[in-house]
């Protein structure tokens, strides 16, 4: 099937579901579920008169550093635990036996830790995306196939030259798969923790207006976090299409599902 | 280059506290030059011998020395083409070839000046821009080989450098190595486990046996080039049933040997 | 025991250890230098006379429930999506959202929809694990080696017996990979969705300890949800490695 014609069936999907929507909005009457016209409508109120528009920065200003350091920490370790096959196997099992456990429920620690500022929320957030990038980062650095380090040393590198120039380039398809798993698990993480306990960003946001009933603004929120997960997706995706290919990489096992 | 290998060896501990001679006594002298095959069955140690010379492991006892000059590590003027693929997916062909002048710090004029002459030489004219997995196997190897003789080296160590290819494709890249070899002067230590790749190309010819590897002979090849089982079959059949008998292929039938 | 076992354990027991000396020294201030023994002893006693039991009961259930259905409904449709390539390619972009948005924000409308109650709680269970069913079921079927079902078909076999004998087990290994994948996150949907929609369970325990500051008692509840997952996470691994062995390399 042509990829033309697997994009109309996608985009008539698309379609379809929110033809959908608005129908059964008009049966249920407007009152109990918005829209997509009065969502949008709302959306555009929100910006224009700043709450909405406040409560997405607050968001991004939480989950961007939470990203970083999630980055930072999950390469660091995934370098250190990739390098050494046998402290790798060590702790192999005890990181995924902690990427099973619910992290929700150690939230409440890190309130207590970070009180309910935008520290917590951004320990919290980077909690859940360390751990994507540290596994793909260990697996990429140890799979790493050892005819380019032969390269490296029969060409007497430097340490420095073999890791700039042969290992990151090596790894760098891996790693950007690593880089957009974790986004969208800080991401996640980030609302999860405004939900429970903030006093701003699109989670307290959805929360409140749960709790004042208003159905518009539930609705405005929810499609908010849809494009902004949405579109930082696609930006990953089309990274690792200019990356892969060319870097011939073989598919590394999403943690998909 | 000359080298010059003298008693070289390489022991292996093993997990349960013995050791494992890989190579013993290994000594010869290559002149500048030269071309010269190493052969033997799997586990003959060839390959230690060329990552031995390639400064890639230490030996553990012998000598090496290059023009003359003990050295050991990997040399400068010491090239190695791997059996596998070792092209960096993410760099052109061009890229690739000169990597090892970006890394030696050769400023970029000079650098891409001797690239593209690489370039034709290796016959991939019109392919500078490509990526490796837009390329056959063949052409994969010959970036290799184009990456390691842009460095002019003096010796260059092929490690079955064929191995992974089909015969077509092994056939023209040897008489294309022989050209390049003759038209660069350098010196070529050439594994295979081929006795047809052997003979189609080396002076000489070192044969290894395992257990331990070590040499069992060294065959002079005088074949005039083009060296064709058509033109002189009597004498290039000889040249294999002597290869053959060395490595022992016949006791195969008496059940001796796998 | 390997030397790489004794080292895991040895790791863990040290960093318990560390803990237990940094919390009796008070060091974390007084809400949160919980030792790690004290958390166990309250765990066992409150399980023991009962007090937990209440919550651990409504989660248990809540988890079965969201999982059945995830179950009910993943199986079939990971089926469907095998079979309908127009339903595959169109249910693409909602794939894509399922991992990045958190579907947790669609709770209010699963108040509005199904009430209040344990009801939106278990639609966020379902909701979380039927991806990963769905998504295994489908891939373990894509993946069946064409030169099975070509033997099959030259065998002459009924498509009964092409599905029990070869189609079933080929998929099984891949399967059951989202069946444990299903089954973790429909527990981690239901016990994050009783911490703000529930008025009992382990998770609305936990959030209820914690803002009533009875740090012993929440502690406690986060260690036996903590080891409850683990297990159930390794007898399942243990499960799937064991059915990884008849895959093909």
């Amino acid at each position: 099937m042509s990829t033309h014609r697997k994009n109309l069936i996608r985009l008539a999907s698309v379609v379809a579901v929110i033809l959908l929507w608005a129908l059964f909005a008009r049966i249920l009457t407007e009152e109990f579920l918005p829209g997509p016209v009065l969502t949008l409508h709302v959306i555009e109120q929100g910006f224009s008169e700043g709450w909405l528009w406040k409560a997405t920065l607050t968001t991004l200003s939480e989950v961007i550093p939470a990203f970083a350091i999630a980055a930072v920490v999950g390469l660091f370790f995934g370098a250190v635990l990739g390098l050494s096959k046998m402290w790798g196997e060590v702790f192999e099992p005890l990181i995924i036996g902690v990427y099973a456990v619910p992290k929700v429920t150690l939230y409440p620690i890190f309130l207590l830790v970070f009180k309910v500022g935008a520290a917590s929320k951004i320990a919290f957030g980077m909690f859940h995306g360390v751990f994507p990038i540290q596994i793909i980062a260990q697996s990429a650095i140890a799979n790493m196939r050892p005819v380019y380090l032969k390269v490296a040393r029969s060409l007497n590198l430097s340490p420095a030259q073999t890791l700039i120039h042969v290992v990151m380039p090596a790894l760098i398809p891996a790693l950007v798969v690593g880089l957009r798993l974790a986004f969208s698990l800080t991401f996640i993480g980030v609302v999860l923790g405004e939900i429970f306990a903030s006093r701003g960003g699109l989670g307290f946001l959805l929360s409140a207006a749960d709790q004042t009933f208003d159905v518009k603004r539930v609705n405005a929120v929810i499609v908010i976090l849809a494009v902004l997960g949405v579109g930082v997706n696609l930006f990953f995706n089309m990274l690792e299409r200019r990356v892969a290919p060319v870097s011939g990489s073989e598919r590394q096992a999403t943690l998909a599902g | 280059m000359r080298v010059t290998l003298e008693g070289l060896g390489k022991t292996y501990p093993t997990k349960d506290g013995g050791s494992f001679v890989a190579l013993e006594n290994v000594s010869l002298d290559i002149k500048s030059g030269e071309f010269v095959a190493v052969i033997g069955v799997s586990g003959c140690g060839k390959s230690t011998l060329l990552e031995l010379v390639a400064g890639l492991q230490h030996p553990t006892s012998g000598t090496m020395k290059f023009d003359d000059v003990p050295h050991s590590g990997p040399h400068p003027r010491v090239s190695v083409v791997f059996q596998e693929d070792s092209t960096f997916p993410w760099r052109t062909v061009a890229g690739n070839i000169g990597f090892g002048l970006s890394m030696r710090g050769v400023d970029s004029k000079t650098r891409d000046a001797r690239v593209e002459q690489m370039v034709d030489m290796v016959g991939l004219r019109g392919f500078e821009h490509h990526y490796p997995h837009q390329l056959s196997g063949g052409m994969r190897q010959r970036v290799a080989i184009g990456r390691t003789l842009v460095l002019d080296p003096g010796l260059l160590l092929m490690d079955e450098p064929f191995g992974a290819l089909d015969e077509q494709t092994r056939f023209v890249l040897g008489e294309e190595l022989l050209r390049i070899w003759r038209e660069s002067g350098c010196t070529i230590l050439f594994v295979t486990h081929s006795l047809h790749e052997a003979v189609q190309l080396a002076d000489r010819i070192i044969v290894l046996t395992p257990k331990p590897g070590r040499v069992a002979r060294v065959i002079e090849n005088d074949l005039a080039r083009p060296r064709r089982e058509s033109s002189e079959p009597e004498r290039y059949g000889r040249m294999i049933g002597t290869l053959r008998e060395l490595l022992g292929f016949d006791e195969a039938r008496a059940g001796t040997r796998v | 025991m390997s030397r790489i076992v004794l080292l895991r354990i040895a790791i863990v027991a040290i960093a318990i250890a560390i803990w237990e000396g940094l919390a009796r020294a008070h060091a974390f201030g007084p809400t949160l230098s919980v030792p790690p023994t004290v958390m166990f002893a309250t765990m066992i006693a409150a399980l023991l006379d009962g007090r937990l039991l209440p919550d651990v009961g409504r989660t248990a259930a809540e988890i079965a429930l969201a999982y059945g259905i995830a179950l009910l409904v993943g199986l079939p449709l990971g089926v469907i999506l095998w079979r309908s390539h127009v339903l595959a390619i169109a249910i693409e972009p909602y794939l894509l959202a399922y991992y990045v948005i958190p579907l947790f924000a669609f709770y209010p409308l699963f108040i509005k929809i199904f009430g209040a109650g344990i009801a939106p709680i278990v639609a966020i269970g379902v909701i979380n694990g039927i991806g990963a069913i769905t998504m295994n079921v489908l891939v373990g079927l894509r993946e069946i080696p064409r030169v099975q079902l070509a033997l099959a078909r030259s065998l002459m076999l009924r498509p009964f017996q092409t599905l029990v004998h070869v189609i079933v087990p080929a998929t099984v290994p891949q399967a059951f990979v989202g069946l444990r994948l299903g089954f973790i996150y429909s527990l981690i949907g239901v016990i994050a969705a009783e911490f703000i929609l529930a008025t009992a369970g382990v998770g609305y325990r936990i959030a209820f300890s914690y803002n009533n500051f009875e740090s012993k008692i929440m502690f406690a509840t986060i260690l036996l949800v903590l080891i409850v997952s683990i297990a159930c996470n390794q007898v399942l691994i243990s499960i799937e490695r064991r059915l990884a062995l008849y895959r093909r390399a």
